[in-house]
């Protein structure tokens, strides 16, 4: 199984963009109604374990938290390749750096220009080690920050996100010639607010086989996710 | 029904376009003792900037490695502000 982890993939700019690849055979929007917040770690953190987890992950100390590997469904899977995945197998240092960036540009201490050139290199270090493990492990599961980093100081930038879309639609379109199962998903969407982008309940899922979802629950995967493992 | 067909340009969109289409600029862009406006707004609630900047190709150099956003001069950034309050409540910083 392949699972594509998009943050902030919004199910309105798959649409927008034409981002076919994007679309599976089955496509939509997620129900996230059971949070509060959508705060990206609690949010994976639910995807990968069934479970609503805000209640458990204080927000001053959530890029450190960490699951053990029975809380999720990778388990399920003889053998699997995370790659930054969060709250899993994330790149503390590499998100870090983006993170005191972004902070930077709100103090005037860093550029649009440097921030995004970060966002782009982490982008790329984990595409190569995505399409590196791609056919080597039972369950291959990629994170990708790209539409939600870049979307956050530039979602009002058409020519910006549409590039975005471009890079996530093509990375798709690589996988697709595969037997495996796959899943595109993202934690949360985007709306604008001016040129920058905040989180929006817009959340979206994609698989290559019809599985009949309908407004899925972003914790509804993961019995689903085992059942697929126990049929490899 | 509103539409704002350049409200994603960047302040480097602006000034690329200014040197493509040869457009007349406000003098109060270009340096003056070694200040000048970036962002023009009423008069109390605007103020110059330090920069060398006396032609197009300067002010797009200048903003190309520039550090300090364009409405540093401008009392308010409504949206940069929000959008910082929401980061912080969502624990980017």
């Amino acid at each position: 199984m392949i699972i594509l982890a998009l943050d902030a993939l919004d199910l309105k700019q798959v649409q927008k963009f034409n981002s076919r690849n994007l679309m599976q055979r089955e496509y939509g929007q997620t129900d996230l109604s059971d949070f509060e917040k959508l705060r990206t770690v609690v949010l994976w953190t639910s995807f990968l374990t069934g479970k609503n987890m805000e209640k458990e992950i204080p927000l001053k100390t959530q890029w450190e938290f960490k699951l053990a590997p029975q809380q999720t469904f990778a388990v399920s899977f003889k053998t699997y390749n995370t790659i930054d995945v969060p709250a899993f197998s994330f790149k503390q240092q590499n998100h870090a750096e983006a993170r005191k960036l972004l902070k930077g540009y709100f103090e005037d201490e860093a550029t649009l220009k440097e921030y995004d050139a970060v966002v782009w290199r982490n982008h790329k270090e984990n595409k190569e080690e995505f399409f590196n493990a791609v056919g080597n492990f039972d369950l291959v599961m990629g994170y990708f920050d790209l539409a939600d980093a870049i979307g956050h100081l530039s979602f009002g930038v058409t020519q910006k996100m549409a590039e975005v879309y471009q890079e996530l639609d093509k990375m798709a379109g690589k996988v697709k010639d595969t037997d495996d199962c796959i899943l595109i998903i993202s934690d949360h969407g985007m709306k604008a607010v001016g040129r920058y982008g905040d989180h929006s309940r817009n959340g979206f899922y994609s698989f290559n086989q019809e599985v009949r979802m309908n407004m899925p629950k972003i914790t509804g995967f993961y019995d689903l996710i085992r059942r697929i493992a126990e049929n490899e | 029904m509103r539409v704002h067909p350049i409200l994603h340009w960047t302040e480097l969109d602006v000034w690329q376009y200014v040197k493509q289409e040869k457009l007349p600029v406000n003098p109060l862009y270009f340096t003056n003792e070694g200040k000048r406006y970036r962002s023009l707004g009423c008069m109390p609630c605007t103020v110059p900037v330090q920069s060398t900047a006396s032609n197009i190709d300067e002010i797009v150099h200048e903003i190309e490695t520039t550090k300090t956003s364009e409405r540093a001069g401008r009392a308010q950034d409504k949206e940069k502000a929000y959008m910082m309050q929401k980061l912080r409540s969502l624990g980017y910083m």
